[in-house]
């Protein structure tokens, strides 16, 4: 063998084992909803993407505030403190429409936006418990979850298609919370598609998340980690990912642990799991089921909703799968 | 066959000698880099403002990150960092503790999210 041969075999054996391909990857964090919304895209775009997107989030974190108002914006909280028609934004009047479709179906007894009596209640209790955890706080009481409830089984929302007005008749308060984070990621997807932008990841708070497929793995799968199963994941592409978990916002009295998940039919924080994930293309409704799935007990509820959804899920108790489609596979990290 | 290597004795050496530098130099940036790099990346009002390797930390340390409504402090040490005062009215971030891969420091009041990437196998976590 001459020396040219031996360049040429060095060379090959070069690419074959020492060479990384440099893969371009941007990564970008905005603060919006109270959390953390992490863009990373895997392929050379321009600047003027994420200024679009730090855009549509703070558009949709002003709508859907339900504790602030903004000079000439109608959003959640004008809506709320009020009950004359309101005059809303297109984008404000399609997503509380979508939400009231999805009240309206087979989720109603588990996905409800407009328990804000409760919600906004219990976040204020949260708010005193981390204060000051010695202090004796008082969960929601008997009184105010059967007043409420009362309200929330007699509200309704008015929506006028022609004028784009909305009219809460009744007393209960509008909250996306179950919702928001799924809608807005959506919302980046279809804005994403418009831009013909292929190779990204949108993780919303670390609870919801969409991603196309990956350049750096031959089957294009992301590894998405579930921090409550200590190193297992799902790997999966062109999909979003939501998960729920009673962890988040957790209060302890007098011994009970509740979450921030209220079951709208009776007003209490009762979740039947720990954790769950939920895998479906569509970021809204693996958000609205992640949450809503950790209400509902009977597994055959669960498959009829999974037959007109068609989604994977897993639910966890004590770290262990309670329910589970069979079509969900975890793997070790 | 035996022909073959004596007469190319020379040329197989380099060979394998060569495919084992290479695998080897594959498997210390996959494995040996991976499990070893421990920064941490400090982000305020959606800017990267701080990548520390908290690997060549040694002494304590303390730094002063300006948040948008204020001063949080953090104290630094080899493989550890965690918020230790800040200017918001909660101080989750305090009560937090140290900060892990699977664990980071979310301070909306502030704007300031401190994660550690190090260890982080996966493209991302949820929870």
């Amino acid at each position: 063998m001459n020396k040219r041969k031996s360049f040429i075999l060095f060379f090959i054996s070069l690419f074959l084992f020492g060479c990384n391909s440099k893969q371009i990857f941007i990564s970008k964090n905005y603060f919006s909803f109270s959390t953390i919304f992490n863009i990373n895209v895997y392929q050379d775009v321009d600047d003027s993407i994420f200024r679009k997107i730090e855009s549509t989030l703070d558009k949709y974190n002003k709508l859907f505030d339900p504790f602030n108002e903004y000079k000439g914006i109608n959003n959640i909280y004008t809506i709320n403190h009020s009950k004359e028609e309101i005059k809303v934004d297109d984008n404000l009047y399609n997503a509380i429409k979508l939400a009231d479709k999805y009240y309206n179906s087979s989720l109603k007894n588990y996905f409800n936006p407009y328990l804000g009596e409760f919600t906004f209640e219990y976040k204020k209790i949260y708010e005193e418990y981390t204060n000051n955890k010695d202090n004796k706080i008082t969960y929601l009481d008997k009184e105010y979850i059967e007043k409420s409830l009362n309200n929330l089984n007699n509200f309704k929302i008015i929506f006028n298609d022609l004028d784009k007005t909305i009219k809460r008749d009744g007393d209960s308060l509008i909250d996306l919370g179950a919702f928001a984070k799924g809608y807005v990621l959506n919302e980046l997807k279809n804005f994403m598609k418009e831009e013909s932008i292929e190779y990204y990841l949108l993780n919303g708070g670390s609870s919801s998340v969409y991603l196309t497929t990956n350049p750096s793995r031959t089957d294009n799968n992301f590894l998405v980690g579930l921090r409550y199963l200590n190193r297992k994941g799902i790997e999966t592409k062109n999909n979003s990912i939501g998960i729920s978990s009673i962890f988040e916002q957790l209060i302890e009295v007098d011994g009970n642990k509740y979450s921030h998940i209220i079951n709208p039919l009776t007003g209490l924080s009762e979740c039947n799991y720990d954790f769950s994930v939920v895998m479906h293309e569509d970021p809204i409704l693996s958000d609205i089921l992640s949450t809503s799935l950790m209400l509902i007990k009977d597994e055959n509820i669960i498959n009829k909703i999974k037959d007109e959804y068609n989604f994977k899920y897993s639910l966890f108790k004590d770290k262990k799968i309670i329910h589970s489609s069979n079509d969900i596979i975890l793997v070790d990290y | 066959m035996k022909d073959f290597i004596k007469k190319y004795k020379f040329d197989i050496i380099i060979v394998v000698i060569l495919l084992i530098t290479s695998l080897f130099g594959t498997f210390f940036i996959k494995f040996y880099k991976k499990t070893n790099d421990n920064f941490a990346y400090i982000y305020c009002e959606n800017k990267l403002v701080y990548k520390i390797d908290l690997n060549k930390e040694e002494e304590e340390r303390f730094l002063n990150i300006d948040g948008k409504n204020g001063i949080m402090t953090l104290s630094i040490k080899k493989n550890e960092i965690k918020v230790i005062e800040s200017s918001c009215p909660k101080k989750d971030c305090i009560k937090h503790g140290k900060v892990t891969s699977l664990n980071p420091i979310i301070c909306a009041y502030n704007e300031v999210y401190i994660e550690l990437n190090g260890y982080k196998d996966a493209d991302i976590e949820l929870g």
